[in-house]
């Protein structure tokens, strides 16, 4: 168990290596190459105090990264949580009634609301606060002073609903064509044929069998989610780390790049890791 | 009853309808895509497509609420949203449109450096970067890119067909994984084909034919992401939905509409081109399209 | 098994439901009532409230609010008593008589008025011995001599005066001197005017006495003696100020404020290594020193006329909780939530970057009406023009998009401007070629055409520069004349300084072919200073003068660029003063390190100027000199005068007026504006006015 977790996390520090090194200089290339910019990555200057732009208050890195995190951190509860929620209940129960066309009817109301551009429905949210609730409708127009902070779930809901719906879509069929393709092997037939019952046959035969292949979508979508947040964040005003990101490239803030996007990979790779040691040990000893 | 001579026409007639009998299914995605392709292009564009001066507010904005004349409204200088909308639709699709023919042909191109190789693990180098690669998302790459060199749309479209590229790369090299282990490949294996051969002859049809599927469901996801670059302003001062959304934002309480309505028409084109796609998609894998397609 | 299945497929479910509970907790949720506090929507945080640096905007004006000054500017901009309660100057002169008798015979004379001129008011007169001390009202520099002139010649003792001055411990090393001393018989009298300085007064033959005391003093050179014989000298003065402070005053945790705290924010603020810069200002204090909780008595080594200009500039810090030996961090911390002395305090700053003001009850003006003042940030246009038809915003901070909107929506609010008191300018450095040469001056001002550059945004509005004094000054004289726009005159002056246009490239040359070209250091954090530095530029290009703009920031432009005087040209920005004394900015001895002369200004006519400015009481006189220093620095062109600039304020109409309370009297009301000394002067009495609704307007009022 050791090995492979040590093996695994080797793997995940090449791979968090080469990242880092192509982030660096996607932003060298994009800004200097391309935009014609004088300030270099490696340019001392550029490592200069926070911008007054990326915090309402004077602020140390530390506080920054701790303010932006918990938010994305909350939102990304809710969404991935939520995918992986609906995607592998709903997905497995599609895969039980496949017959039935379950997959395509449980995904639907998933896949259109991705077909709804995630920054609109949030704008959305935002005029309906104006109009109807008569109050301030952007995350970051509220500030609680005092009490429960019932306002700051609501805005990571908010933020999350969109990125979770795209997810969710994806995770549910996949899921389902997982456990369809281990359902169309002969083996099934000859247990049918054999006499074994419908639920049987799937909950002790097909669905062991496609446990490996659904657990290796474990972490498939979060890369999806995260970059979802980059423009739900910014379009609702919602100060995390997709936001800053976006404020960072708009300001030409470097660091602010590299941290925020680091931040990303460092999250999908740790979970990375951990879907592939949970899927090794899943693996049937040969 | 004597056997009657059918006449030249009416074979002909027959025979066509058998043809377009047996092309049903393309016909019935075809012109879909057709009546809405041509209403998107066809539209408008005498207006001035500059955001920047269409939603700017005159000292007297003259907007208009919804109504019977103006579905979406009008803007604060009068321009009718509806219009202004359909044509950013159709450069959203033409975008697309484009960035999905490049970026598959980038991700073929990748993978034909490959394909050629006989060896079992050919494929190995681009699934090990992919795998480092989809560590960070694309849209950062995107955001990073089409920010840093100045916000310019070609800029984002080179973006869009590189990170396309860069995602389908390894699908299309599973796709050829896949058809190498095929029984038609065994056999002209058994035959004594040669490699190009079998690549040539027996997968790359296969490959192709999905690649039409693939074309059709990227679509309407590059849409999405360009409208999503539009809206943080990464494509430059041009007409897009996003962009329109976005500066309908400054005028939320005095006029609503400039936000949510673009909103509506994306949502609708976006949704149509997803349903088509996915049944493009089907057709082409289960092998419902005749032998000539 | 099937009740785990159902439980898992049902899950999700969960999830819906607790999104459903969301929404309509959120729903429900209502904003805070804030209706009876008056709302200022702010744009950006507001920073450290530190009353010792320069501020601007929404921080400076809190921080007023929360600190008093020492003197106040009433609505003619005199100079008024504040926490200084009164203060009288005094002159002491101490009078050597020939013998006891004449000194007995002068006090008589004294006392009977026989020696004094009209304007001298005798305040005390002792007598010791042979020697007579007098305290006259007032600190005219002729006092001592007109008096001393008023004795009868034989009742004053024959003394010649010498003066010893030492780097210290003046005492220790004369009696060391005086106890192997030959000569010192010659000593008649012996005075210590302070630590380093003696007054001795001597008679007879003292050049014996004299060659003993440079013999004694050479052999200690560490103490870097200095021998002066003053002269036939019986007298000398020394002049004091007696400030009372008010003893209301407290500080907002209810701590007095005591002479303790004025000497303390004294000392922190003019030692040696401040970096506050005020040293300059008090050079005039010898020693301050208590007399008692609220009195304090200053020993003044000159009396220039605009003494008390300089302690209205002075702010006050609380010494119970700055004292001590405290660290740099606590002195930030501080600054953050402050305890000052001003008609408001600090109930708390808000997470969103804006404070919670709440009146001071023990003001001693009398705590203000308005009992709560909320700066509030909001994030966007929308969100203000929700809490505007609320009724929930009172001031705002607008930026273009609110402006452009309160343009297509006249009748809701009403625009204030504040006072122009913020001049931009840029400093020519006059020891670098060309602009060492008038000409050449005059010409870059004439090229420019400020109309073109000026421009109002929406948090300021700017204005032609018209003095270097305060706006409104009783003591100003002639405006400034500033060269006009006058292209062809520029040209000619170019030519005539040696700088011909090539043609070919479109620059002008020196007769060595040097290009005239010179560096623009700006603030690259002034958006401002960076947009008029590019109208500059082209407009000075127009006639063939090259400049580069060099963005720079604020901490480097000091260090590298105005303590060095290592630059061509630098935009710069400074609140004009109310007082009138600016030898630091323009006399010639300002040039170098510590003094503020960035542009190396050396005339004779301008430092004469400055220097009878010091000390000119007459009003009439002073107005001829302000008007002759805005003359002259108007033609000398040591800076470009771009504008003189102001903030913008957004207020809902008719939603504030001014009430000052009045102690045992009915509060006076006003109607909203900034008066003649500014912003700060009003803005405590700031009361939002009641929304009445239709249903109070029929209602019988309440009986007593």
């Amino acid at each position: 168990m050791t090995r492979i977790c040590f093996r695994y996390l080797a793997l995940a520090l090449v791979r968090w290596s080469g990242v880092l090194i192509s982030l660096v200089l996607l932003v060298e290339f994009s800004f200097c190459v391309v935009g014609g910019s004088n300030r270099h990555v490696w340019g001392f200057d550029v490592y200069q105090s926070i911008p007054l732009e990326l915090s309402v208050q004077p602020i140390s890195w530390w506080e920054l990264i701790a303010e932006r995190s918990g938010a994305t951190l909350l939102a990304l509860a809710i969404a991935y949580g939520g995918a992986l929620l609906f995607g592998y209940a709903w997905g497995i129960l599609a895969g039980r009634f496949r017959r039935f066309r379950a997959a395509s009817i449980f995904s639907l109301p998933f896949s259109l609301f991705s077909c709804v551009p995630g920054f609109w429905f949030v704008v959305l949210v935002a005029i309906h606060s104006y109009v109807v609730w008569k109050r301030p409708g952007f995350a970051n127009e509220l500030v609680v002073e005092s009490g429960p902070n019932l306002l700051a779930w609501w805005n990571a809901a908010v933020v999350a609903l969109p990125a979770m719906a795209v997810a969710t879509a994806w995770q549910l069929r996949s899921v389902a064509g997982a456990i369809e393709n281990e359902a169309s092997r002969p083996f099934v037939k000859g247990l049918y044929l054999t006499g074994y019952s419908e639920d049987a046959i799937f909950y002790n035969n097909i669905l062991q069998r496609a446990l490996p292949g659904i657990v290796s979508l474990l972490d498939r979508t979060l890369p999806l989610v995260l970059g979802s947040f980059i423009f739900l964040e910014w379009a609702f005003h919602y100060d995390g780390v997709g936001s800053l990101l976006v404020e960072s490239v708009r300001l030409g803030f470097y660091p602010g790049i590299v941290v925020s996007g680091m931040w990303m990979a460092t999250l999908a790779t740790a979970v990375t890791m951990g879907r592939q040691v949970v899927a090794k040990l899943l693996q049937p000893v040969q | 009853m004597a056997n009657r001579r059918t006449s030249k026409l009416e074979k002909w007639a027959v025979h066509a309808l058998a043809r377009l009998w047996e092309i049903r299914n393309v016909l019935f995605l075809a012109v879909p895509y057709f009546f809405l392709l041509s209403w998107l292009f066809l539209g408008s564009s005498s207006i001035d497509s500059r955001p920047a001066e269409i939603f700017s507010v005159p000292e007297s904005p003259v907007w208009a609420e919804p109504d019977s004349i103006h579905w979406f409204g009008t803007t604060g200088s009068g321009v009718d949203l509806f219009q202004l909308t359909r044509l950013a639709m159709g450069t959203s699709v033409a975008v697309a449109v484009v960035c999905s023919f490049f970026g598959i042909s980038t991700a073929m191109l990748v993978v034909a450096l490959f394909a050629f190789d006989s060896s079992e693990h050919r494929f190995r180098p681009i699934f090990v970067f992919s795998r480092a690669g989809f560590l960070l998302p694309a849209m950062a790459v995107l955001v990073i890119f089409a920010g840093g060199s100045g916000g310019s749309l070609p800029f984002a479209m080179l973006g869009i067909i590189v990170v396309t590229g860069f995602y389908l790369a390894p699908m299309i090299a599973n796709w050829f994984e896949e058809g190498g282990k095929g029984p038609e490949v065994l056999a002209g294996f058994g035959l004594g084909l040669s490699w190009q051969d079998m690549l040539v002859g027996r997968v790359l049809p296969k490959v192709l034919r999905r690649l039409v599927g693939m074309f059709a469901q990227l679509v309407p996801v590059i849409i999405l992401l360009e409208m999503a670059l539009s809206f943080m302003g990464f494509t430059g001062d041009r007409l897009g939905v996003g962009a329109m959304i976005a500066y309908g934002q400054q005028s939320i309480i005095e006029a609503p509409w400039l936000a949510v309505c673009p909103g509506i028409l994306a949502s609708v084109v976006v949704a149509a081109l997803s349903l088509l796609g996915a049944m493009v998609s089907k057709v082409t894998r289960s092998g419902l399209l005749p032998r000539h397609f | 098994m099937l009740w785990l299945r159902a439980l898992f497929f049902a899950s999700p479910l969960a999830m819906v439901l607790g999104a459903v509970w969301l929404f309509d907790r959120v729903t429900e949720l209502q904003l805070s009532d804030d209706s009876e506090a008056l709302i200022y929507a702010i744009e950006e945080p507001i920073g450290y409230l530190n009353p010792l640096v320069p501020q601007t905007g929404i921080t400076r004006e809190v921080t007023d609010l929360l600190f008093e000054p020492l003197l106040v500017r009433d609505d003619d901009l005199n100079l008024r008593p504040n926490l200084i309660d009164s203060w009288t100057s005094r002159t002491l002169i101490t009078i050597r008589c020939a013998s006891e008798e004449a000194a007995g015979e002068a006090e008589s004379k004294l006392r009977s008025g026989e020696y004094l001129d009209e304007d001298m008011v005798v305040l005390d007169v002792t007598r010791e011995e042979n020697v007579l001390m007098i305290v006259l009202d007032g600190f005219d520099s002729t006092l001592e001599t007109r008096l001393v002139g008023n004795f009868d010649p034989e009742n004053l003792g024959d003394y010649r005066l010498i003066r010893l001055k030492v780097t210290n411990s003046v005492r220790n090393s004369l009696e060391a001197f005086l106890s192997a001393s030959v000569e010192k018989s010659q000593i008649a009298m012996l005075e210590y005017e302070d630590d380093r300085t003696a007054n001795m007064f001597v008679r007879g033959d003292i050049d014996l006495f004299l060659r003993e005391l440079n013999l004694y003093y050479e052999s200690n050179a560490s103490l870097d003696p200095r021998i002066e014989e003053v002269g036939e000298i019986s007298h000398t003065s020394y002049r004091e100020m007696l400030m009372t402070l008010r003893s209301d005053v407290n500080w907002h945790d209810g701590t007095r404020f005591t002479v303790d705290d004025l000497i303390f924010s004294y000392n922190e603020l003019t030692r040696p290594n401040s970096p506050f810069g005020f040293a300059g200002s008090f050079w005039f204090v010898e020693e301050l020193k208590k007399v008692d909780p609220y009195r304090l008595r200053i020993a003044c080594g000159d009396t220039p006329a605009t003494m008390m200009e300089s302690w209205e500039k002075l702010p006050v810090i609380p010494k119970h909780l700055m004292s001590g030996g405290i660290e740099n961090a606590d002195w930030i911390e501080f600054f953050r939530k402050p305890i000052g002395n001003g008609p408001y305090r600090i109930e708390r700053r808000r997470r969103d970057g804006g404070i919670e003001l709440a009146a001071n009850e023990m003001y001693f003006r009398g705590p203000p009406l308005q009992s709560e003042v909320i700066y509030r940030q909001i994030g966007s246009l929308e969100s203000v023009l929700l809490a505007l038809r609320a009724d929930r915003i009172d001031a705002i901070v607008p930026d273009m998009r609110f402006t452009d909107w309160s343009e297509r929506n006249p009748g809701v609010m009403r625009e204030l401007r504040c006072l122009p008191r913020y001049q931009h300018f840029v400093a020519w450095n006059l020891d670098r070629p060309p602009l060492d040469q008038r000409g050449v001056r005059i010409a870059m001002a004439q090229a420019v055409d400020l109309d073109v550059v000026r421009r109002d945004t929406a948090t300021g509005f700017q204005t032609p520069t018209t003095s270097l004094f305060f706006p409104g000054m009783p003591y100003v004289g002639d405006p400034m004349q500033l060269p006009t726009h006058d292209p062809r005159s520029a040209d000619r002056d170019l030519e005539e300084s040696g700088f011909a246009m090539d043609e070919t490239k479109g620059v002008r040359v020196s007769e060595d072919g040097v290009p005239l070209k010179f560096t623009l250091t700006i603030n690259e954090e002034s958006e401002e200073h960076l947009r008029m530095a590019e109208a500059l530029t082209e407009q000075w290009a127009s006639i063939g003068v090259t400049v580069v703009v060099e963005p720079m920031s604020w901490s480097r432009i000091l260090t590298e660029k105005l303590v060095t005087r290592d630059f061509d040209a630098v935009m710069l920005e400074w609140e004009i003063p109310f007082e009138r004394d600016r030898l630091a900015t323009w006399h010639s001895t300002s040039i170098g390190a510590g003094g503020g002369n960035f542009c190396g200004l050396r005339n004779q006519v301008v430092d004469e100027t400055l220097e009878q400015l010091r000390y000119e009481e007459d009003l009439d006189a002073v107005k001829v000199l302000t008007g002759r220093l805005n003359g002259g620095i108007g033609g000398l062109q040591p800076c470009f005068f771009v504008c003189d600039s102001g903030r913008v304020l957004s207020l809902r109409r008719d939603g504030i007026e001014v009430v000052r309370p009045v102690k045992n009297g009915e509060p006076v009301v006003q109607p909203i504006g900034v008066g003649k000394a500014g912003l700060q002067n009003v803005r405590p009495w700031w009361v939002r006015k009641r929304i009445v609704q239709p249903s109070e307007e029929n209602s019988p009022p309440d009986q007593p």
